[in-house]
């Protein structure tokens, strides 16, 4: 006999597998599509989009389709491409202090209208708190969520109901675009866009 | 002679300055230790410009007093400062005679004047072992300008004797402080009644600061306790302000953070005093507030920081580049928001969304994108092995299992800070016996080396000795910069390239 789903993310991979996934979700959260502000992303949509694509809400999740990599790159795409507008702002909660400002400099990134906030050491939920904070704000054209290098057993405690918040969070002032980077295991809602890089 | 500069040698021989300049104009333009005098006009008044200076250098010099004159603003400027140095009471440059006058004297008088810019232009200068304005002179424009930009060309120009009269600013940016105390008798030991005590001294400071047309950028606070040392705080504001509320805010943040260890006895609190910005705002933009409050600007950084709970200083910011060769410096400023932030356009509603445009895939790149590193910090440690011929061929990081490389590219050597003496292990000659590891030999496997923690989290210390040796190397699919120490011989994983 199989063993029994402890954890939340368990059972969800549980009824996702025997089609029962699409039950936990209501039909308002269905993700509208419209043109990405990325033109250079060149995605796979996880849900079988067409590529270059964002959701309308605003939340997408970048996760790596392979060991190559990409991810990052994607991310600071989208925020340069953000940053482009005159006065635009943008925030980087780094919860690994991956960022390479050199890199962001190369990828067309203006670090002078970049927030970084290097979180290596706070713990998932502030660095949720934090990202809803700067939603609320809704002052940044772009907001960052790197949490590639947590590990997975961090990972796998994130809440179900913070996508939500976070979900709420853009709607309210439907001002900013959230990028989060995560791995490939990290179980999201299907409001959620996912983007194989 | 076009503009005559006074330079005051203390602050009681400013203020007799002061009156006598008044004496003469009431337009004076008036700086942190001098006032300069635009004579256009003024010859009917009071005669020529030269006559008029070696008057007033005679009667002032006792109270030490300079003069200095010439036919642009900083030249005169100069010319007080030089004669301040020179021990001479008074040096007047007439017009064509500036850059001769100029060449031999010291690129160090302008330290105290110029502005950011100059001052760091003056540093390079100095780097390059350029002392004196003739040698300034001396240099190619353009080859100045590739290296420091507008502020070098200015700063020939000036040494040459060209350009208009206002070639260099001549008003230093008007910072000042504000300071105020407080002694508390019986000793305060309720969190509460000090955040109140604090409030009410900040309301006092934003009455100044308001009647002075100042703003603050950077609040000092400092706690005496009893039995204890004092205890310090900082609250920085972007942009500058002077509301009390949002000042309170900040302070109270960082108390409740770090409160005192024990009842304070007294404190200071010291503002950096900032001149206040002028914003155009936008005609088009009436139907919705496109500036965030300053003081609620201010209010949400520290909150975000105090969620960080870092106690570094600061916390969050904005990644800066250092002009360095050193791979991956940079420094972390406070993130400043544009002088005119433009909210980010609305989203329509969901309901109202039609059915989305269909997007045509982008076009390939033709030129392939640049690589994008993603850091650890601190670096990994990494055990490297070489083949003869000294280059890496397996790579095991983070004390896990050995990858074959399969690709590699490098080595790209890099080294400096040498010529300061910042590190102790600048000294010429070997390095000190703690520091290296074992030499490598070819095939051998290199050593791990625990790096200190966060080496480079915030910023790369330009004026830190490197001698680094990088490797990009590609182990399956993965790309990974690698970096020996020439100084001490270990390797580390400086990041991945995602």
């Amino acid at each position: 006999m199989a063993a029994l789903p402890t954890t939340k993310p368990q059972l969800e991979r549980l009824l996702s597998a025997r089609g029962w996934g699409a039950t936990l979700l209501s039909a308002e959260l269905t993700p509208t599509l419209t043109p990405t502000l990325a033109p250079t992303l060149t995605p796979k949509l996880a849900n079988g989009s067409a590529p270059a694509v964002r959701p309308h809400r605003g939340l997408t999740l970048l996760y790596p389709a392979g060991a190559g990599g990409g991810v990052t790159s994607a991310a600071l795409r989208a925020a340069a491409q953000a940053l482009a507008a005159p006065a635009a702002v943008a925030a980087w909660v780094d919860g690994t202090d991956a960022l390479d400002p050199e890199s962001a400099a190369r990828a067309g990134l203006h670090l002078d209208r970049l927030l970084w906030l290097p979180a290596a050491g706070a713990p998932l939920a502030e660095l949720l708190a934090l990202t809803q904070m700067l939603l609320a704000a809704a002052r940044f054209h772009a907001v960052v969520l790197d949490v590639l290098s947590r590990p997975m057993a961090e990972l796998e405690r994130w809440p179900r109901a913070a996508w939500f918040r976070l979900l709420r969070g853009l709607e309210r002032h439907r001002r900013s675009q959230l990028w989060v980077l995560a791995p490939a295991a990290l179980p999201a809602p299907s409001a959620v866009t996912k983007v194989a890089v | 002679m076009r503009y005559l500069c006074f330079l005051a040698a203390d602050p009681a021989a400013a203020r007799r300055l002061g009156r006598a300049v008044r004496a003469l104009t009431p337009s004076a333009e008036r700086g942190a230790d001098f006032y300069l005098l635009d004579w256009r006009g003024l010859e009917r008044l009071h005669g020529p410009a030269e006559a008029v200076a070696e008057a007033m250098a005679r009667r002032l010099a006792a109270a030490g007093v300079h003069v200095g004159g010439a036919g642009r603003k900083a030249t005169a400027l100069l010319a007080a400062r030089a004669a301040a140095v020179f021990g001479r009471p008074c040096i007047l440059l007439p017009p064509g005679t500036e850059a001769a006058a100029l060449a031999p004297w010291p690129l160090a008088l302008l330290a105290q004047t110029g502005d950011a810019a100059t001052a760091e232009a003056l540093a390079v200068l100095a780097g390059w072992g350029i002392r004196c304005w003739g040698e300034l002179a001396a240099l190619p424009a353009a080859e100045l300008h590739a290296r420091l930009g507008p502020a070098g060309l200015r700063l020939r120009a000036l040494a040459r004797g060209e350009g208009g009269p206002e070639a260099l600013a001549s008003r230093p940016p008007a910072v000042g402080r504000a300071v105020l105390r407080r002694e508390l008798e019986p000793p305060l030991a309720d969190g509460e009644a000090l955040e109140r005590l604090l409030a009410r001294l900040l309301a006092q400071l934003a009455r100044w600061l308001d009647r002075r047309d100042r703003l603050t950028d950077r609040l000092d606070l400092r706690l005496g306790c009893e039995h204890a040392p004092a205890r310090r705080y900082r609250a920085r504001f972007s942009p500058p302000l002077r509301q009390a509320r949002a000042m309170a805010a900040q302070l109270q943040l960082a108390l409740r953070r770090q409160p005192p260890p024990a009842a304070v006895t007294g404190l200071r609190l010291r503002a950096r005093l900032t001149p206040p910005r002028p914003i155009q705002p936008s005609l088009f933009a009436a139907q919705e507030s496109t500036a965030p409050a300053p003081e609620a600007t201010a209010k949400f950084l520290s909150r975000l920081a105090a969620r960080l709970d870092r106690r570094q200083d600061p916390a969050l910011g904005t990644p800066r580049l250092v002009d360095s060769h050193q791979p991956g410096a940079f420094q972390l400023a406070p993130f400043q928001y544009p002088e005119t932030p433009g909210l980010p356009p609305r989203r329509p509603p969901q309901s109202t969304v039609a059915a989305p445009p269909a997007v045509p895939p982008p076009a390939a790149d033709q030129t392939p994108p640049p690589p994008v590193l993603r850091a650890h910090r601190p670096p990994l440690t990494a055990r490297v092995r070489l083949n003869p011929a000294g280059e890496p061929v397996a790579v095991a990081t983070g004390g896990g299992p050995w990858h074959v490389i399969a690709r590699r590219s490098g080595p790209w050597r890099s080294s400096g800070g040498w010529w300061t003496a910042a590190d102790p292990a600048a000294a010429p000659g070997p390095a000190p016996a703690a520091a290296p590891g074992p030499a490598l030999a070819p095939g051998s496997t290199a050593p791990p080396r625990r790096p200190p923690a966060r080496e480079t989290t915030f910023a790369a210390d330009p004026r830190r000795i490197w001698d680094w040796e990088h490797w990009d190397v590609q182990v399956g699919a993965r790309r990974l910069r690698l970096r020996q120490d020439r100084r001490g011989g270990g390797w580390v994983c400086d990041g991945t390239y995602d």
